[in-house]
């Protein structure tokens, strides 16, 4: 049979209740149609992925190197002892991060 | 900088990467901005996308801070210090209407970032770390990492035209205080003697050096409001140049008087002082000297002859604005100087525009009321005058402009005269003489602004070809002098009459010039004379 589902976040969810058996695999195949898929959007995509995995690991506190960049001096004066060189961020964790920063501002979390 | 190289568009995911050191390239960022900053590049950022910019890394900051206040007081300086460095990409509102089929279902900021730029930017070249723009984007991207390795001569677009004067260079440099200045006039609506016009009128004449400031409709009507001020009429004689450009004997004949011409200076194109006493008669109302291609005429020697004679001295200073003679300003040198504002100018509008300058207040109430229909008070008109007034908006991009023409424009164009200068002498060997290249002259006590930068040479036809050919624009100022000039004729003046003007227009002409003009465009447009010589 088919099934309507509804995706949001990543999440397949039925868009009626569909009783399973017991017997029934907990993992299916959703087919997409190629011509909804996009393409990755990182530059660097290998960087990101590797760095998902270490994020946590990652406790970097070294102060950017000002020296011939004026910039850069600018840029770490302003920030003080937030100065610090941070692991990156891909494109699809900055849009998580803008989606994080507006819910707690907008909806007081 | 010029219309060839790359217009870097910083994408929002670059620019948190060079606030916050974000990542293995953020360094990449980080030196694109610091070339921005020194001016070796042009940097831009889209507005709308800077509220993105705010909450990533306000985000960043307060989950590495236990001080919310503190982190957000320095998000907000962070994103402050970026608008000292990038400028902001007009937005005029109704960019989204022409966004249709850029890129269906891609994201709409991206989208919309790429069509500001597209709209804008002549080369825009977008720095980001999102590989849709490589895809959807109508405009070239890369990433920073990409940029700095490979330079900016692998994005520079070879098919942009040289510009004779690059006004496109200047007006990204100030475009936001362009654009505040003209909505300020937009806003208050008042678009005849707005208070731009009492601003610019106030803040000239501090940096001229004199008492009063006029500004006026064109640098040819503040000649006729000088000439109507001082009471020049049918009949009267006027003394000037015959090299010039034609509004200077066209005011004079316009008045009713009769141009006299004096030979110039064949090392300053400016009228010869020793020459001016001979041409005047019972009928010599004034002595009008032109400071031309933006170097002053020798004006000691010219007042004490008009002090000797009892006349006044116009200076027609329409190309000499911010040049000095003896440390004092153009304008500020004779008993009125009268200056242009035409775009290519030194100091340039959005159209026409001019000012008059003197420290004598009855000439200043004069020209006042000449400028406004010879009105002394509303609807009171004791003199016939003209519709000789600036328009405010004018006067408010002549105000967005004042500050780069003083602290930048003017050095900068001294400057770069004198770097074609040294590049021509030294590209041009003893061998090339017999060619006849002449580099202009500028006398020790003069500082020019160089209005046109002009060199004399034998066969100019066949110079301005090539140039042409190489893509560099030229120009001839002025090919016939004034007394040659058909409308003239019946003065019954001859060629051989002023022969130093008549070989003046026969070599002269004027390569591309500008503050704005790089080293790069002057060494190219060098080494197409030399080929030639």
């Amino acid at each position: 049979m088919q099934v309507e589902v509804i995706i949001e976040h990543g999440r397949a969810m039925l868009a009626k209740p569909v009783y399973l058996k017991p017997t029934a695999p907990a993992r299916m195949v959703l087919e997409i149609d190629d011509e909804y898929v996009a393409p990755g959007r990182d530059w660097f995509e290998d960087e990101f992925a590797e760095l998902r995995k270490m994020r946590a690991q990652i406790t970097t506190s070294r102060v950017p190197d000002a020296a011939n960049s004026p910039v850069q001096a600018r840029f770490n004066a302003i920030l003080g002892p937030l100065a610090k060189e941070r692991p990156g961020s891909s494109i699809g964790d900055d849009h998580q991060m803008l989606l994080d920063a507006l819910e707690e501002r907008y909806l007081g979390r | 900088m010029n219309s060839r190289m790359p217009k870097l568009v910083f994408d929002t995911n670059i620019i948190v990467d060079a606030l916050l050191a974000r990542g293995h390239h953020y360094k990449y960022a980080v030196d694109l901005l610091n070339d921005v900053a020194s001016g070796k590049v042009e940097g831009w950022y889209a507005p709308h996308s800077i509220t993105t910019v705010y909450y990533l890394a306000g985000k960043t900051l307060a989950l590495d801070s236990e001080n919310r206040a503190e982190s957000e007081k320095r998000t907000r300086e962070l994103v402050k210090e970026l608008a000292t460095i990038l400028k902001p990409l007009p937005q005029v509102g109704d960019e989204i209407l022409r966004m249709n089929n850029y890129c269906p279902g891609d994201d709409f900021e991206d989208e919309l970032i790429a069509q500001l730029a597209e709209d804008y930017l002549p080369n825009p070249l977008l720095v980001t770390r999102d590989k849709w723009f490589l895809k959807c984007s109508k405009i070239r991207a890369a990433h920073p990492k990409e940029i700095v390795e490979d330079g900016y001569q692998a994005w520079i677009n070879n098919d942009a035209v040289t510009p004779f004067i690059d006004l496109a260079t200047q007006q990204r440099a100030i475009r936001p205080q362009l654009e505040r200045r003209i909505h300020t006039v937009l806003h208050h609506g008042q678009y005849i003697i707005g208070p731009e016009i009492k601003q610019l009128e106030e803040r000239l004449s501090g940096y001229v050096g004199v008492k009063h400031c006029i500004s006026a409709s064109s640098g040819t009507d503040t000649l006729l409001i000088a000439m109507m001020a001082l009471g020049i009429g049918p009949g009267d004689e006027v003394i000037t140049s015959p090299f010039t450009f034609i509004s200077t004997g066209e005011m004079i004949a316009l008045i009713g008087a009769i141009p006299v011409f004096v030979d110039i200076d064949p090392r300053t194109y400016n009228i010869d002082p020793a020459k001016i006493e001979a041409a005047i008669t019972p009928k010599t109302k004034a002595i009008m000297p032109v400071s031309l291609y933006g170097q002053c005429a020798d004006f000691d020697a010219i007042n004490a002859i008009a002090d000797k004679h009892g006349l006044p001295v116009i200076e027609d200073a329409a190309q000499s604005f911010g040049a000095t003679y003896k440390g004092k300003k153009s304008c500020a040198l004779s008993t009125i100087g009268s200056t242009s504002f035409f775009p290519s100018k030194p100091l340039g509008a959005y159209g026409d525009g001019g000012a008059l300058f003197t420290n004598d207040d009855n000439l200043a109430k004069l020209m006042r009321e000449i400028r406004l229909h010879g009105q002394d008070r509303r609807y009171h008109h004791p003199r016939i005058g003209l519709n000789g007034r600036m328009d405010t908006l004018q006067a408010a991009i002549l105000l967005a402009k004042l500050d780069r023409f003083i602290e930048w424009e003017v050095p900068q164009r001294q400057a770069i005269g004198a770097r074609y200068s040294e590049l021509i002498n030294s590209a041009l060997s003893a061998q090339h003489s017999e060619q006849g290249v002449v580099t202009p002259y500028i006398e020790p006590h003069n500082t020019s602004v160089y209005a046109q930068y002009t060199v004399q040479i034998n066969d100019r036809d066949a110079l301005v070809k090539k140039l042409s050919e190489a893509g560099i624009p030229t120009a001839v100022h002025y090919p016939i002098p004034l007394h040659l000039q058909p409308v003239f004729s019946e003065l019954g003046l001859k060629e051989g009459d002023f022969p130093i003007s008549e070989a003046a227009a026969k070599r002269v002409m004027s390569l591309p010039m500008g503050p704005d003009l790089t080293e790069a465009v002057q060494q190219q447009t060098v080494n197409a004379i030399r080929p030639a010589c």
